[in-house]
């Protein structure tokens, strides 16, 4: 498996990455002062309310309007801007490496590192998590950029697991809800992938769903009499097909998908369709700002 | 094809059954990997689909089981030892097709031609073989040539003899059976023709009981029989042969146009010859002249020529038989019936003399309407083509030039090196022992006359002839080459002394002639003869009108071979102007004395049976060996595809 190599990583790339931003639609607590605003009050650029004048405040606050319209002192107080809580959950199944040489899990470890950099920089707290095999402790600052990539690379898809039980047990230590970004091919059950969902929303979190499929995923890529493998589970299956196969496959695979989509918008979950051939950049750079998950 | 499949046999032919055990490997293939097994990410949604009418798999087997089944099916055919069978025996007919053979032979009571009984004789003959035979067809004229494919059945072979014509010209079936039964290719030569074998017999005959003679290391001896079929009865001919214009003087126009007039019959058979001219493409008659011919005795017929007409006219002289209710019962061959020639546009009368140790003429100035230039040879080489112009023929007396000149020339006795008939050898107390009767250079010669003490012998080339013989080389040879003609003499010849030494002036006068073209005289180019073309592309009318191109290359100059008598006409494709005889009408008449003498039983000498020195194979050709090598090459060709690189991961 190849590692995150300098393309698309460029000096360039970096660069806008520095100029973007994860967008939130909620306020969230942070850990520390960060560059988001959150429901603590406290230093910040964006004017929250009024209170009347204590001894001790700082006196810069003071509303010299307000004094002169009530001949009382009133201080403004601003929303406290704090870090985001940013988790980047990346499945790593078997499923993810196939088909062979397609670059699913290349693809989604490449959306998982842009993103971390955007948060790293912006100087958000940033879990990540490769689904089935290890989690990274929290990171924070540009500095951990390389311990990100280091961990990212340590890796290739393979295994089989319950995608619930990773999920919960890598956001085990995520106290403060943040930003949750779940990169996988979501290939699994419906049920199932609706658990995580809402397992993901019960904690709080704003979640994005990115959704990797290769090309040859959305064609019936097999002869007919062929006996196809589960990558992950080893499953076999002899296939029956004709001609009319593929039209069914077809349609069942974008019912699929749809399925999630369905669930997402009700849900106020972002969901994001991306094909392993994309340009990262292009991914990130552009569709991200404009479904709203960058800003 | 399927004749090489029949002579196939096998030693062990059980073995090929083993070939039945190739399906293994296609149950071997298919249990290897029964189906194609593919890995996908998920099969979620592939068990959701529903299920279709089972699908047939398809066996597709890659390069490797083809190599391996090949070298199954040649290993099986292997261990049945394959062989080939060689024929029986092999025979080589050759088919007299030459002038004679067009003789319509009313004494058998068909109107049946020679060719057409031989054709039936030979057919006949080849039915009496065993199936194992294997036949080669030859035709005889104009030279040995061979018909069809080499050892053909006897279905192919009498396919291949029914399609053989007739030709114009003579033959070579002497030297063509004397070649074929040298060779040691074949176990008889059949020599169907209307000429008699004459057998002489080798000393030491052997009885011919079987064809072969064992001798040490399981070779045999091969022994060639030669069988000869004559075909067709004695039947009267009329013929024309010598067609001239006699001048008074060599550069003078008119004259009297003479034919000879040849019967070869039974009593008396009178003829009529019609003369004619032709100019512009136009046939102009010149009056007829009835004849009288005795038996195996011509008569001659003559017109006197108008004095207007040129040099360069064309002239035709045709015969019929007087015998008007059946014109054919007494002239069996009509294409010897008629004769053209050309006389040329050259009549200048003026020779010169090259030679080293005379500088008179050499008598030659004797000779009514020539006159005689010398000069020695370092004169000669200073001198320029102009200055050779106006001299219609060179002689070169013991000495040659260096190249071949554009004008007719003469060798007397030249240097063996010289470049136009390069000499063979010297050899003393020669004897005669052939000559060409209907070439113009023998014409009223009586060949047999001459005696020689010192002879220089010629190699003739391709495109000259070998006028007179001796046993071991040509002392008179001639010919065209470039539209220019040359002869050289192997004796002396000079000087000229007349008719104190008839037969050396007839020839001489007769090369005079010749090669000068002032007065043709004799029968011109013959049928079966052939022509050299100069580089380049030439068009070639031939008598019937059509005309055909013919590209000669400088490094393999093409010859025009005449194959029908009649006027040609050769000219450049370009069309640049003809000079010097590079454009020009050609007569061939198809004049051949022997074979027009059809009332008489001509016979060819052979020997009846050759023993060859060399020994050769007989019986079966193994082919296991090479089968094995088949087998062996794609066992080899399989194990590379097997161990070969994988391509490395991406």
């Amino acid at each position: 498996m190849t590692a995150i190599a300098a393309e698309p990583f460029t000096s360039s790339f970096f660069k806008q990455l520095q100029q973007l931003k994860i967008r939130t639609r909620r306020s969230y607590l942070g850990s520390r002062q960060g560059g988001h605003t959150s429901q603590r009050r406290g230093q910040g650029l964006e004017f929250s309310e009024f209170r009347p004048y204590a001894p001790g405040d700082d006196y810069r606050y003071i509303d010299w309007g307000v004094y002169g319209r009530t001949d009382r002192l009133y201080v403004r107080q601003f929303r406290a801007e704090q870090d985001l809580n940013v988790a980047i959950l990346i499945d790593a199944s078997a499923s993810m490496g196939y088909p062979e040489h397609e670059g699913k899990f290349e693809m989604a470890r490449n959306i998982a590192l842009a993103i971390g950099y955007i948060a790293l920089t912006d100087g958000d707290t940033v879990l990540f998590s490769l689904l089935g095999k290890n989690n990274l402790p929290r990171l924070s600052g540009p500095a951990s950029v390389g311990r990100a990539i280091q961990f990212l690379n340590s890796t290739t898809p393979s295994g089989s697991f319950e995608m619930l039980a990773e999920v919960r047990a890598a956001m085990a230590t995520q106290r403060i809800p943040g930003k949750c970004f779940l990169v996988s091919d979501f290939l699994f059950e419906l049920e199932k992938c609706f658990e995580v969902l809402d397992f993901l929303r019960s904690r709080n979190f704003e979640i994005v769903l990115v959704q990797v499929i290769a090309p040859s995923e959305r064609l019936l890529n097999v002869e007919l009499g062929d006996y196809v493998v589960d990558a992950e589970s080893g499953e076999s299956v002899e296939l029956a097909l004709d001609h009319n196969s593929v039209r069914d496959y077809g349609i069942r695979l974008s019912k699929h998908i749809e399925a999630i989509e369905h669930y997402a918008q009700h849900a106020g979950i972002v969901h994001l369709l991306v094909s392993s051939d994309e340009r990262v950049q292009d991914v990130v750079l552009k569709r991200f700002p404009d479904s709203g998950i960058l800003k | 094809m399927f004749e090489w499949l029949a002579t196939l046999q096998f030693g062990a032919p059980l073995s090929l059954a083993a070939a039945a055990l190739a399906p293994l490997l296609i149950y071997t293939y298919l249990r290897k990997n029964p189906q194609r097994e593919r890995r996908v990410s998920s099969v979620m949604i592939l068990k959701l689909l529903p299920k279709r009418q089972p699908v047939r798999r398809r066996f597709r087997p890659p390069l490797r089981f083809f190599l391996e089944l090949l070298a199954i099916l040649l290993l099986c055919l292997a261990a049945a030892a394959p062989s080939r069978k060689q024929p029986d025996e092999r025979v080589a007919v050759v088919i007299d097709n030459s002038l004679s053979m067009q003789a319509i032979d009313n004494a058998a009571g068909l109107a049946d031609t020679r060719l057409h009984q031989a054709i039936t004789a030979a057919v006949l003959r080849l039915s009496e073989f065993s199936s194992s035979t294997r036949f080669t067809v030859f035709t005889s004229s104009p030279k040995l040539s061979r018909v069809g494919e080499e050892d053909l059945s006897e279905k192919s072979a009498a396919s291949a003899i029914k399609n053989v014509t007739a030709t114009w010209a003579g033959d070579t079936l002497e030297t063509g059976v004397s070649e074929l039964a040298s060779s040691n290719d074949y176990d008889r030569v059949i020599a169907v023709s209307d000429r008699k074998a004459d057998f002489e017999t080798a000393s030491g005959d052997l009885e011919a009981s079987g064809s072969m003679e064992k001798s040490g290391a399981g070779l045999s001896k091969r022994i060639t029989r030669i069988e000869a079929l004559q075909v067709g009865t004695r039947t009267a001919n009329i013929y024309l042969s010598n067609l001239a214009v006699i001048r008074s003087g060599i550069s003078e126009g008119g004259g009297k146009l003479t034919v000879s007039v040849g019967y070869s019959g039974p009593g008396t058979q009178n003829a009529m010859v019609s003369f004619s001219e032709l100019q512009g493409g136009r046939e102009r008659g010149l009056g007829d002249i009835s004849v009288t011919l005795h038996s195996d005795r011509g008569a001659e017929a003559s017109i006197n020529l108008p004095s207007e007409s040129a040099v360069g006219t064309i002239y035709r002289a045709k015969v019929v038989s007087a015998n008007s209710s059946e014109p054919s019962s007494g002239d069996a061959i009509q294409a010897d019936n008629s004769m053209w020639m050309s006389s040329s546009s050259e009549a200048q009368g003026k020779l010169l003399l090259v030679d080293a140790q005379s500088q008179t003429a050499l008598g030659l100035n004797n000779i009514p309407g020539l006159s005689v230039e010398t000069i020695n040879p370092k004169n000669f080489s200073e001198a320029g083509e102009a200055d050779l112009e106006k001299y219609s023929l060179l002689i070169f007396h013991g000495t040659a030039p260096t190249q071949a000149p554009k004008r007719p020339t003469l060798l007397i006795l030249p240097p063996l090196n010289n470049p136009i008939f390069p000499g063979l050898r010297e050899e003393n107390d020669a004897k005669l022992s052939s000559w060409s009767t209907d070439h113009p250079l023998t014409s009223y010669l009586r060949v047999q006359l001459f005696r020689f003490s010192h002879v220089m012998l010629f190699d003739a080339p391709l495109w000259a002839t070998s006028v007179m013989n001796v046993e071991r080389g040509s002392v008179v040879v001639a010919g065209e080459s470039r539209g220019v003609r040359f002869a050289a003499v192997g004796f002396e010849l000079l000087p000229f002394e007349g008719g104190k030494t008839p037969t050396l002036s007839i020839l001489t006068l007769n090369l005079l002639n010749w090669l000068s073209g002032s007065s043709d005289i004799g029968a011109g180019n013959l049928t079966g003869g052939m022509i050299r073309l100069e580089p380049g592309t030439w068009n070639v009318r031939l008598p019937s009108g059509e005309t055909v191109e013919v590209v000669s290359q400088a490094a393999e100059p093409a010859h025009f071979l005449f194959s029908e008598p009649g006027v040609y006409r050769i000219d450049r494709a370009d069309g640049t102007s003809a000079n010097n005889n590079l454009g020009r009408v050609l007569t061939v008449n198809a004049v051949h004395p022997d074979e027009s003498a059809t009332y008489i039983s001509s016979s060819f000498q052979s020997i009846r049976q050759v023993e060859h020195e060399e020994a050769t194979e007989k019986g079966m050709s193994i082919l296991w060996p090479f089968v094995i090598g088949g087998a062996l090459l794609f066992m080899l060709l399989e194990m590379l595809l097997r161990f070969r690189p994988e391509r490395a991961a991406a």
